[in-house]
């Protein structure tokens, strides 16, 4: 026993002589993967629409509840948030959101530098969290692929879709 | 009770329901989507699969749908064997591959029946790449949004719509995997239980369109138990509330079915459902309000009305005190009016406030008459008010002046069930088990009898097999007479045309010759007579079955019956408010005048409401929304909605029950009994009735109160815990554990947190920290077990598939002292008609004669303009044509309506449809009479006075 | 005689200042050596090398809200922390750290020490149970048992020294020591004594008192200010303490060849720190009763057979 914790005592003492794994950060600043879990951004669809569809699965896979928004739905049947609002002060970068996403619209990005002197600050509402691209999923648009017909996409147009039948022929 | 395995573990099981319920009974997870606990079986979709071992011998089995398998004393069955799991898994598949990835942007994802199926069965991976098929939509009007890519073919939606509800225009159009279930054309869904499909369909082909303009997910809605107040039958709901992050989005966000055996089941009507949105509504009071005194340069407001601007409710409430005090002197008084669709408790307190003495109904004469004698009916041991199991099982039905599809809606569907039972009983004699649904309904049997005497009858008429449109007198003739034949009198003065008194014969034989003969009848008529005929005509059956008749007596308000009982006899009608104030006019003391959650213009002709107005001098009044009434208030409090309070509502069969808060109201809204406490707490000096107000801090408070003072309701100290009730230390808690959103909904506003409210008056938490088990107890009314997240999971918290809630029935029955009903001998006097007049006959509308869910915004869509009803002989005498313009003129004035044919209102007499909004202030006159004449020139309908 | 009052107050102020500042230094000095044994720079910024840390520290521990709980028992509350540091600096008094530093030349300086080390755990146990916080109390509770049952043998293991030295007085012990330090004949003595020092100065792996992930922040919980920099400095006192009085008895205090004896004092003393830190870099926090039975299941009979071992060879030779 006392070999091993005698051991354990050298073995962290050998640490004095190694390179430190830190960076000094503000002066030097480290590498950062495009899957960092930072900032958190909506993004839009190749068309350039919102992808959100306000689905609240990334307020429910939210460990500290700090997302919350509002269903509304367009005319032609579109789904979006009517506010969207995340509290980042107290927001813990776990990215559930992102995994929870069916359309790719919440994702997180490399930047965690979002300091603020005044806590209120750090409440984000749509229009700050939205941004022009679509992140890191390029070619993906929800709608595409689902069943609802919105403007510009009627049913049978999405990928994998069939025609609508028409209930009034003999459909043999 | 035949015993079974089940994956080698033994069980007992009731022999008489299938092995799936059987199996759902015990607790065991099975996939099904077609079975329905009320609808049964008829194995469309091949989901809920089991194996059957011939015997222990046997190893490999055989596949049977569990749905459409009776139970075999001694059967050996397995849910978990490979070859069935791979069946189920394969069948889920199937169903799956023209599902359209919708989830997200679905209304019913997180509460959806093939979700969880999908799960359970283990299929998460799609493999089918091949194209989908699709459909189109159809608009099905303001409640039913229509999704039908989605649909797995299940049937259930036709099933119900068609064969349990009797709808005719849903069907299942096209063929092979082309089922489209639909309309023929694009259009509203005219049965009045369309809602219910929303939780009938497994997926999200049908949705609540209400619900999806403010839509979030189940799991984000904080609920309570409810009870709808759109009428008197006390459905138990599960309404869905979420706060509002931008005070744009209403809080109440929908209404669903909370499960009641004895009452509601697994359904609701469309005014139950869809009638919520009143609490939402432009019209809802959330301030107080008092006169304007500042000049207006214009106003559109009527001459008398009163203009309101918001004040501090302190000052109002101080203003309320000060008179109270000064009542207390001898130097005021002060009259309370309450409501039959207020709660008991509020109306006890107003009735504490101001003293029995001055304390009035809210009712006319002949309302309260009316439900008196509905009162005193039910307090008769001959007669039994039968609970909605009951109705389904009776054998013939007698509906006597009551349309309770428009006034019960919830029974005329268990009426529409009790015609089955013929064939219910053709099936048992042939040894068909009844959840067999496609094979019993296979049988040609007739309707049970299904007999209909009274002005109109909604909904019904497919299945009733003898109608007769009569006036409420004659309908009371009618019933003397057939109460008459059935005690064997024969009354040599009652003269009658042949063809009735054929009928009579004939109705009474199908009574005496049925085991469970069921009579339905309600206040809606108004006629005292009516209800006379109906009693003798319960006591001779009775006499004749010696058993109690089942006779199932509709009320008007959700808690009609309960205001009857705080008072006498008619005593405290508004009549004789009228009468007393215009005798006193000389003692000159100041009088004010406390409205409780009640338009007086619904309740009394517009003069003597004038009247009532002009003899005091000022009117204070609670309410929810901004009703006729208001405009004449010069005070007025917001009032809480029954999702936003606690209280206890007595329904028509006598049943006390309780409903409690499912939100905080937003502004100043707060229950009607606690800003009359208020008011009391601010008065500086208090005598003894005053000082009990003052010590009420929660509502059960008053409950208690109440069963103390009324040896009738002394129930409502033991109909639920107070607000100290824990279970292991917790509260019930309001919201899911999965509830979203806490630290960012009013983080725009502040950062920080605020505390979730406390509850003064429920042992429930507005949170999500507390007992989230509904099978611990029945305040929790978030119906979700693990696995099983839409309302199908009701069934894990019955004590078996259909049967009660587990912890027994909710709610108890008042007792009423025992009396048989006195000997009326006026039953059948009649007063004189004046000439040239039309009897005025009330006519009811689903949606338009009530008046909260008309201000819903879904609702009103649907509400007709201003009408009458009149018999086409009667047309051509008064020489006008349908649709044209007439003039309707009463004691109240002059109503401008449109003119229809109707081949079933009785002669001499107009059919008005009660509370429609434009002819609200007839409802008061019916049923009077009225002269009726061509509009002078065709303008826009409305009322002219 | 002037002169040497001068002396006795330049020694008692010397040694009072020196051991605040160094036990102030310390909590910079553990922290980087922390840093730099878990691959990282450890506080860095402030001043050359961060040493101006301390300077930080205690600029932030004065300006702190001197917050008293309401529910504390008020006079006890605020007593508490002062007996620690107290304590720990009347102790010094007594240690001599060369032939001509040393405040006192008590005759009995070993028993005195230990019995200012004993009053101590007061500090701890009226700490935890004025702040009324069940966490509190728990700590002062674990500090308690923990003291009284290492005290037992801290003392015992001590013995042997004093047998060989034949003497209370610390002076005496270290001049005993000028041939051969008593680490190599007491090398048991050594180890039962460094581990109970450990043990009474509540340090990593012995820290159950303030045990962070299971009681908060044990019997220190509800202090803030002042008062907790005065815990946090008797902590960093006491492990300078008990580094001295090893060094003081088993090392041979400040004898060693070339340096001055006060450097040589300092370093051992110095080293001996270091490996305290060291051991809290590397060891884990035992269960309460692991320490327990650890204590008095083997360092008991150890420290007895130690004793008996030494008195036995002592009475043999003699």
């Amino acid at each position: 026993m006392i070999a091993s914790q005698i051991r354990s005592m050298w073995l962290v003492f050998k640490h004095l002589f190694r390179r430190n794994v830190t960076v000094q950060y503000p002066e030097e600043k480290p590498y950062l993967a495009p899957r960092y879990r930072g900032r958190i951004i909506l993004s839009r669809d190749p068309n350039g629409d919102e992808r959100c569809v306000a689905c609240n699965l990334c307020a429910v896979a939210c460990p500290p509840d700090c997302i919350s928004l509002q269903k509304t739905e367009d005319p032609d049947g579109r789904w979006r948030p009517e506010y969207f609002r995340i509290n980042f002060s107290r927001c813990i970068m776990c990215g559930l959101c992102e995994d929870a996403c069916p359309t790719y619209a919440i994702q997180l990005t490399p930047d965690f530098e979002m300091c603020e002197y005044d806590r209120q600050n750090m409440v984000y509402e749509k229009e700050d969290l939205l941004i022009d691209g679509p992140g890191k999923y390029h070619d993906y648009s929800f709608y595409q692929v689902a069943g609802k017909a919105i403007a510009g996409k009627d049913k049978g147009e999405a990928d994998n879709e069939a025609e609508p039948i028409n209930i009034k022929s003999l459909n043999l | 009770m035949p015993t079974i395995t089940i994956d080698g573990e033994k069980y007992q099981v009731d022999g008489d329901q299938n092995l799936l319920s059987s199996c759902l009974t015990l607790g065991l997870n099975i996939p099904y989507f077609c079975w329905h606990p009320e609808m049964g079986s008829v194995g469309a979709c091949r989901q809920c699969a089991m194996i059957e071992y011939k015997d222990s011998e046997d190893q490999s089995g055989r596949l049977i749908m569990s749905c459409m398998t009776p139970i075999r004393d001694g059967g050996i069955y397995s849910v978990n064997a490979e070859m069935a799991k791979e069946f189920r898994g394969g069948i889920i598949e199937d169903l799956m591959t023209n599902h359209p990835h919708d989830c997200p942007v679905c209304e019913e994802g997180g509460e959806c029946h093939l979700q969880d199926m999908t799960e359970m069965s283990g299929h998460t991976m799609r493999r089918y790449r091949g194209s989908k098929r699709t459909h189109r939509n159809q608009y099905l009007g303001p409640f039913i949004n229509h999704e039908m890519n989605r649909c797995i073919t299940c049937y259930r939606c036709v099933r119900f719509y068609n064969e349990y509800a009797g709808g005719n225009d849903l069907q299942a159009l096209g063929r092979n995997h082309q089922i489209y279930f639909g309309r023929q054309e694009e259009g509203r869904l005219e049965n009045g239980f369309s809602g219910n499909l929303v939780e009938v369909c497994p997926t999200g082909v049908f949705t609540d369109k209400t619900f999806s303009a403010h839509f979030v997910r189940k799991w984000d809605l904080q609920t309570a138990p409810s009870i709808c107040e759109h009428c008197a039958v006390g459905c138990n709901t599960a309404p869905g509330a979420r706060e509002s992050s931008n005070n744009l989005d209403p809080i109440l966000r929908r209404i669903t079915n909370l499960y009641h055996h004895d009452i509601n089941g697994y359904f609701l009507c469309d005014r139950g459902r869809f009638g919520y949105e009143y609490v939402n509504s432009a019209t809802r009071i959330d301030k107080v309000l008092s006169v304007r005194d500042e000049d207006l340069i214009g106003s559109t407001a009527d001459n008398k009305d009163i203009l309101h601007k918001e004040i501090n409710p302190q000052d109002a409430v101080l203003n309320l005190s000060v008179q109270i005090t000064a009542a207390q002197r001898q130097l005021r008084r002060i009259i309370g009016i309450g409501s039959p669709r207020s709660s008991l408790e509020n109306n006890f307190a107003l009735r504490q406030l101001v003293g029995a003495d001055h304390f009035y109904s809210g009712l006319n004469y002949l309302d309260q008459e009316v439900l008196q004698l509905v009162n005193s009916l039910q307090s008769d041991d001959r007669i039994l008010s039968p609970s909605t199991p009951e109705i389904e099982t009776s054998d013939a039905v007698l509906i006597i002046g009551e349309d309770i599809y428009n006034t019960a809606p919830r029974i005329a569907l268990a009426v529409r069930q009790a015609a089955r039972n013929r064939q219910k009983q053709a099936a048992q004699s042939l040894k068909i088990p009844l959840w067999q649904d496609a094979s019993v309904r296979q049988l040609e049997e007739e309707h049970s009898p299904i007999i209909f005497i009274g002005t109109a009858l909604s909904n019904l008429d497919d299945i009733a097999d003898a109608t007769l449109f009569e006036s409420p007198q004659k309908t009371a003739l009618f019933t003397h007479a057939l109460a008459q034949e059935i005690s064997g009198y024969k009354a040599p003065n009652l003269k009658m045309p042949p063809h009735l008194q054929e009928m009579v014969k004939r109705t009474a034989a199908i009574l005496l010759k049925a085991g469970k003969p069921l009579i339905i009848s309600g206040t809606s008529g108004k006629h005292p007579g009516t209800l006379q005929a109906v009693a003798e005509l319960s006591r001779a059956l009775s006499d004749d079955k010696k058993t109690p008749t089942k006779l199932y007596l509709a009320c008007s308000e959700a808690n009609s019956l309960g205001l009857t009982q705080l008072f006498n006899g008619t005593e405290g009608n508004l009549q004789q408010l009228v009468q007393t104030l215009t005798d006193q006019r000389s003692a000159n003391i100041p009088t004010s005048l406390i409205i409780l959650e009640n338009d007086l213009y619904r309740r009394l002709d517009k003069h003597s409401v004038e009247k009532l107005f002009s003899l005091v001098d000022e009117v204070i009044l609670l309410d929810t929304l901004l009703t006729p009434t208001a405009k004449r208030a010069n005070c007025i409090f917001p009032a809480s909605a029954t999702a936003e309070s606690q209280g206890t509502f007595v329904n028509n069969n006598g049943l006390a029950q309780r409903f409690y808060a499912v939100y905080e109201g937003k502004g100043f809204i707060q229950e009607s009994w606690r800003w009359l406490v208020d008011a009391v707490d601010f008065c500086t000096e208090t005598c003894e009735n005053l000082s009990v107000l003052k010590e009420w801090k929660h509502s059960t408070d008053i409950s208690d109160a109440i069963a103390r003072e009324f040896r009738v309701l002394r129930v409502l100290d033991e109909l639920g815990p107070d607000e100290n009730f824990r279970i292991d230390g917790l509260r019930i808690a309001r919201q899911s554990s999965r509830y979203s959103g806490r630290t960012a909904i009013h983080a725009q506003e502040h950062v920080s947190e605020t505390p979730p409210i406390n509850d003064p008056d429920a042992p429930m938490s507005f949170s999500m920290e507390g007992i989230h088990n509904p099978n611990k107890t029945q305040l929790q009314a978030n119906i979700w077990s693990p696995g099983w997240n839409s309302n199908q999971s009701i069934f894990k918290f019955q004590e078996q598939v259909g049967g009660e809630r587990k912890g027994g029935p909710s709610g108890k029955m008042i007792e009423r002292p025992r009396h048989p009903i006195p000997d009326w001998t006026n039953t059948l006097e009649k007063s004189p008609q004046p000439p040239n007049s039309m009897q005025m006959l009330p006519i009811y509308r689903l949606f338009g004669s009530e008046e909260l869910s008309n201000q819903s915004m879904a609702i009103s869509e649907l509400i007709e303009a201003p009408f009458v009803l009149i018999n086409p002989k009667e047309m051509t005498q008064h020489g006008v044509n349908e649709g044209e313009l007439v003039d309707i003129e009463t004691s109240s004035g002059i109503y401008r309506t449109e003119i229809r044919r109707c081949n079933t209102t009785p002669e001499g007499c107009i059919g008005v449809p009660y509370g429609l909004p434009g002819l609200e202030t007839l409802a008061a006159l019916m049923p009077g009479y009225a002269t009726l004449r061509p509009a002078a020139t065709h303008s826009i309908a409305g009322v002219e006075n | 005689m002037t002169t040497s009052i001068w002396i006795t107050l330049l020694n008692i102020f010397g040694v009072l200042i020196v051991t605040v500042l160094l036990a102030a230094i310390l909590t910079w000095g553990e922290r980087r050596l922390l840093g730099f044994w878990q691959d990282r720079p450890g506080p860095n910024r402030v001043g050359p090398f961060g040493t101006m840390q301390v300077m930080a520290d205690m600029i932030k521990l004065f300006f702190k809200e001197d917050f008293i709980p309401r529910f504390a028992d008020i006079p006890v509350f605020v007593l508490a922390p002062t007996v620690v540091m107290a304590t720990m600096l009347i102790a010094f008094g007594v240690v001599p750290m060369s032939p001509n530093i040393g405040v006192a030349d008590l005759n009995i300086g070993l028993l005195f020490v230990l019995a200012m080390s004993s009053i101590a755990v007061y500090s701890i146990i009226l700490g935890g149970y004025a702040s009324n916080n069940k966490y509190a109390l728990l700590g002062g509770l674990r500090a308690a048992a923990q003291t009284v049952s290492y005290e037992v043998f801290m003392g015992l293991s001590l013995m042997g020294v004093v047998m060989m030295s034949g003497s209370f007085n610390l002076r005496d012990i270290v001049n005993a020591q000028a041939e051969l330090w008593f680490i190599v004949p007491q090398f048991l003595g050594f180890f039962v004594f460094f581990i109970a020092g450990i043990a009474e100065s509540r340090r990593t792996p012995f820290d159950l008192p303030e045990a962070e992930h299971e009681l908060t922040a044990g019997f220190h919980t509800e202090y803030s200010g002042m008062k907790f920099g005065m815990f946090f400095v008797g902590e960093y006192l006491a492990v300078i303490l008990i580094a001295a009085l090893i060094t003081t008895l088993f090392l041979g205090g400040w004898h060693g060849p070339w340096l001055p004896p006060i450097i040589w004092f300092c370093l051992k003393t110095a080293l001996l720190v270091a490996i305290f830190i060291l051991l809290r870099a590397s060891l884990p926090r035992p269960r309460y009763d692991q320490l327990m039975k650890f204590g008095w299941k083997v360092m008991l009979p150890l420290s007895l057979a130690n004793l008996l071992a030494t008195a036995g060879v002592l009475l043999w030779t003699a």
